[in-house]
């Protein structure tokens, strides 16, 4: 038989591109992260606030708050990616149609613009709220998108596997919590380093950190994701 | 035509006590409609996920030849056309975008006037830029049968592909089918009465 007659580019570019046009119809994954995110944004911020921290802690309690709104937030919505697929009963027609590679490809291209989205919203009310003080403001906005590439790199593929399973509810955080925990532990010591000022030495190892695992999820979730996805 | 033929043997499949089928051959050359029937819960639809590579059978081996080779059918998803009542539409796309979508999947390089014209063929033009959501059970089955042929694949699975038809969808089928046993293979499984006459072979399930 002949090989598939599409690139592998043009099937993930479609797959990302129906994606996001059926979300911005529906925003059932946007609204989830989106009211998630904001609401326990605005309530950190009035109930504790800048003022009840002390200054010395501010920079690593204030870090590990944003990383816990992010991580929440992602796992209110990522795994939609695939739920979606499933429960609709669509998945069989893209399985058929498109590689399974292309399918990881274009759901984690789609996951990267939420958790992008989200980012680019959340991140700069959180430190204006929270009277953030980040000393170099650039190396934090790099710790943050490295960040979030990093975690939608680990939980696309178990949004695949939490899809198959009948029990869904929780099991999506309680499966992600673990495998992302190494990389939020990361991600709050650099961002907490960011704000306080931080070294290009410290900065490349946070990030070459974040990007090795980054680097191993996406490998490993290309191998894994063709078994997960047709089995 | 493509050179083909969809071979299995010995395949044998059971959902806990209840044995749908044991010990089964069939060879389906190209040109041939192997007319599956039986009544509700015979294992009809359970032996075309199986016999198209979505399901692995508990006993027996599926394996389509093609010029002297075999290959298991998993690995030839992109040369298959399948239209069962489990697949659905995305219902938030419209008739034109579903189209222009799975043609980009299937790498089928079509432009908008292909489209409109393929969607002409199945009555659905006029609505080609509605929602799926909005669309009658018979017209997303139009759509379906579209989907599952437009790409003109070797290998096709009808399941019950007249369900929710009216008799101008039923025509719709009929050509359909035809057009495939110029092209390959088709399994059928159906137990409307019309489809019937399709089948250049028969498998009865269940008795």
């Amino acid at each position: 038989m002949e090989p598939k007659n599409s690139s592998l580019v043009n099937e993930v570019l479609a797959i990302l591109n129906k994606d996001l046009v059926s979300e911005f119809r529906t925003k059932v994954a946007l609204n989830a992260i989106f009211l998630f995110s904001l609401t326990v944004l605005f309530l950190v911020s009035f109930v504790v606030g800048p003022y009840k921290i002390r200054t010395l802690d501010q920079p690593a309690i204030l870090s590990a708050w944003l990383w816990i709104i992010v991580f929440f937030s992602g796992m209110s919505g990522l795994d939609r990616v695939f739920v979606k697929e499933e429960e609709t009963s669509t998945a069989p027609g893209l399985q058929l149609a498109a590689r399974s590679s292309a399918v990881f490809l274009g759901k984690f291209l789609f996951n990267l613009c939420l958790m992008g989205m989200m980012g680019a919203v959340v991140t700069p009310l959180y430190i204006v709220l929270m009277e953030f003080s980040i000393a170099s403001p650039l190396y934090f906005a790099a710790e943050v998108f490295f960040g979030i590439l990093g975690m939608t790199t680990g939980v696309t593929l178990i949004a695949a596997m939490v899809a198959k399973a009948r029990m869904k509810g929780a099991l999506f955080s309680i499966l992600s919590f673990p495998i992302i925990i190494p990389l939020l532990l990361v991600a709050i010591e650099g961002t907490s380093k960011a704000a306080t000022g931080i070294s290009s030495m410290e900065f490349l190892r946070s990030i070459s950190v974040i990007g090795s695992f980054a680097g191993a999820m996406f490998v490993l979730s290309l191998i894994l994701f063709e078994k997960v996805w047709i089995e | 035509m493509a050179d083909l033929q969809l071979v299995a043997e010995g395949l044998g499949q059971a959902f806990g006590r209840t044995r749908l089928f044991s010990a089964l051959d069939l060879q389906v050359p190209s040109g041939d409609v192997l007319l599956v029937r039986g009544p509700n819960g015979s294992g009809k639809s359970t032996l075309l996920r199986i016999l198209s590579g979505f399901m692995r059978p508990q006993e027996g081996q599926v394996a389509v030849r093609w010029q002297g080779k075999e290959c298991p059918p998993r690995k030839l998803f992109h040369r298959i056309g399948m239209c069962t009542p489990e697949m659905r539409l995305y219902e938030e796309l419209t008739g034109m975008e579903t189209m222009a979508f799975f043609s980009k999947l299937r790498g089928v390089d079509r432009d908008e006037k292909t489209l409109q014209e393929l969607l002409r063929s199945v009555g659905l033009e006029t609505s080609r830029h509605r929602w799926v959501k909005v669309y009658s059970s018979g017209m997303k089955q139009r759509l379906k049968l579209l989907l599952a042929t437009f790409h003109e694949p070797p290998i096709l699975y009808l399941d019950e592909p007249g369900s929710n038809l009216d008799d101008e969808g039923m025509d719709v089928v009929g050509r359909i089918i035809e057009a495939q046993k110029a092209r390959g293979v088709v399994i059928l499984a159906t137990n409307d009465t019309r489809e019937f006459a399709y089948g250049t072979q028969e498998l009865f399930l269940g008795q």
